[in-house]
């Protein structure tokens, strides 16, 4: 595999995440970008944090272990 | 807008110039290999990218790399978690009575305390040392540690005489007759400890003073020695003092010319006199092995590729980008030039500076000239 179209692909991939496309490969699953509202998160020793927004890349497969020892 | 197998292929034969097929070959290969891996229990990483493993239920997971987490996510980079207050009520009183409890407790030891060691361990640093030292110069050792004791017992005297006028108002102050006896026990020890405080200052300091003064005798020597080839040709030495000033007399008008140029810090060799040269092309070349590695201004440094840049400029044919790009560059700016392909249009975008991070780029653009200041947005560099 040529180190070229690694560097292609990631790039091809990332340009898509960033104007929010979803991809689906076949063979391999779908990545889609999401947004994430802004939240509040609680711990258990009480404290109270405030986690900003962000967009997330969430990765979706079906491709499942095949030979498992 | 949803890239299925087929048009993520077109896009990469649109970003390479490859062969259909060898596209769609290399990508068969490049998924195979994934999860290849990924089933001999090994995780594949792709650098910059992310980590494709199986996870303990046997699911194919991906890891997004921090630097795509990042870019994905730009909008709000440096935006950072938040501690909320908890509530008043509960926990802040506790809280308070301690602290009120451990100033009462605490101020008759310390705070009178140490401002009157701070006062006599001054007072004594300029009168002892030189009374020891001046003794240790002539008498050596035997003297010295004979002599050490008794200004010691004098100055504990002097502590203790310090220290009890001054309490005793402030205990006063306080008019709690329990609280009165514990602190005079502390206060004994406290005599104890600011007499071993400065007997330890007065060692040290007696100590330095003297190594200093044979260090000094021995400098002293070698410099007289070292004086004696220069009274021999002193026509040589003149000469290149006399080449020194004017060279610093150079560098400070470049300095001053090039601080009204883009306040760049980057010295010049002083040969270049004419003012007017620093804009011309060698003295570009000059910066490019001078200049910082990433940085707004300056010429663009290949090296600097890896970290992000300001996008100020997005145009549908490479010839306005270009020259809007080379009015950028005779501003100063490190312009970069690089196209991307949006909704199936290719877009040539014109970029300033070359930053490590997001957050420089992000306080660089906010310094930009007012149309760039607002409208801009940062990427990461990318060449084609």
């Amino acid at each position: 595999m040529e180190s070229e179209f690694i560097i292609a692909f990631k790039e091809v991939l990332r340009e898509q995440f960033v104007d929010k496309h979803k991809v689906d490969i076949e063979g391999l699953g779908t990545f889609e970008v999401k947004h994430r509202e802004q939240h509040q998160k609680k711990y258990d020793n009480g404290k109270v944090v405030m986690i900003p927004p962000a967009d997330v890349l969430e990765f979706k497969s079906n491709i499942r272990i095949s030979n498992e020892y | 807008m949803n890239i299925d197998k087929p048009k993520l292929v077109e896009l990469l034969v649109d970003k390479t110039g490859m062969q259909p097929e060898d596209v769609e070959r290399q990508l068969d290969q490049l998924i195979e290999r994934i999860v290849d891996a990924a089933n001999r229990g090994k995780a594949l990483e792709i650098k910059d990218f992310g980590l494709f493993y199986f996870d303990e239920s046997g699911e194919l997971k991906f890891d997004a790399a921090e630097e795509l987490s990042t870019e994905i996510s730009f909008k709000y980079a440096g935006m950072k978690p938040v501690e909320l207050k908890p509530e008043r009520d509960s926990s802040m009183p506790p809280l308070d009575i301690q602290q009120g409890n451990e100033e009462l407790d605490s101020e008759p030891d310390t705070v009178p305390s140490k401002p009157i060691t701070e006062a006599i361990e001054e007072d004594d640093a300029e009168q002892d040392p030189f009374g020891l030292d001046d003794e240790s110069e002539d008498d050596f050792d035997f003297l010295s540690d004979i002599e050490e004791p008794v200004t010691e017992t004098e100055e504990a005297d002097e502590v203790a005489a310090a220290v009890v006028p001054e309490e005793k108002p402030l205990k006063k102050e306080k008019s709690s007759p329990v609280k009165k006896i514990p602190p005079r026990k502390k206060s004994n020890a406290g005599f104890i400890a600011i007499a071993a405080i400065l007997l330890l200052v007065i060692l040290i300091g007696g100590t330095i003073w003297f190594m200093d003064t044979l260090n000094n005798s021995e400098e002293t020597a070698e410099t007289s020695a070292a004086e004696l080839p220069v009274l021999v040709v002193p026509d040589e030495l003149s000469v290149i003092t006399e080449e020194d000033e004017d060279n610093i007399d150079q560098l400070t008008a470049i300095e001053e010319a090039e601080t009204e140029d883009g306040d760049l810090p980057v010295e010049q060799e002083p040969e270049t006199e004419v003012e007017e040269e620093i804009d011309a092309v060698p003295a570009t070349q000059q910066q490019i092995s001078e200049q910082p590695l990433y940085g707004l201004r300056g010429a663009v440094l290949d090296e600097a590729n890896d970290g992000y840049s300001i996008v100020i400029h997005s145009f549908n044919t490479e010839e306005t980008a270009r020259t809007t790009a080379a009015t950028l560059t005779q501003d100063g700016y490190r312009t970069l030039v690089n196209s991307r392909t949006v909704a199936g249009n290719s877009m040539w975008r014109v970029s300033v500076g070359q930053f490590e991070t997001l957050s420089d780029a992000q306080e660089a653009a906010r310094q930009l000239p007012t149309p760039y200041n607002t409208q801009n947005f940062i990427h990461r560099i990318q060449i084609n």
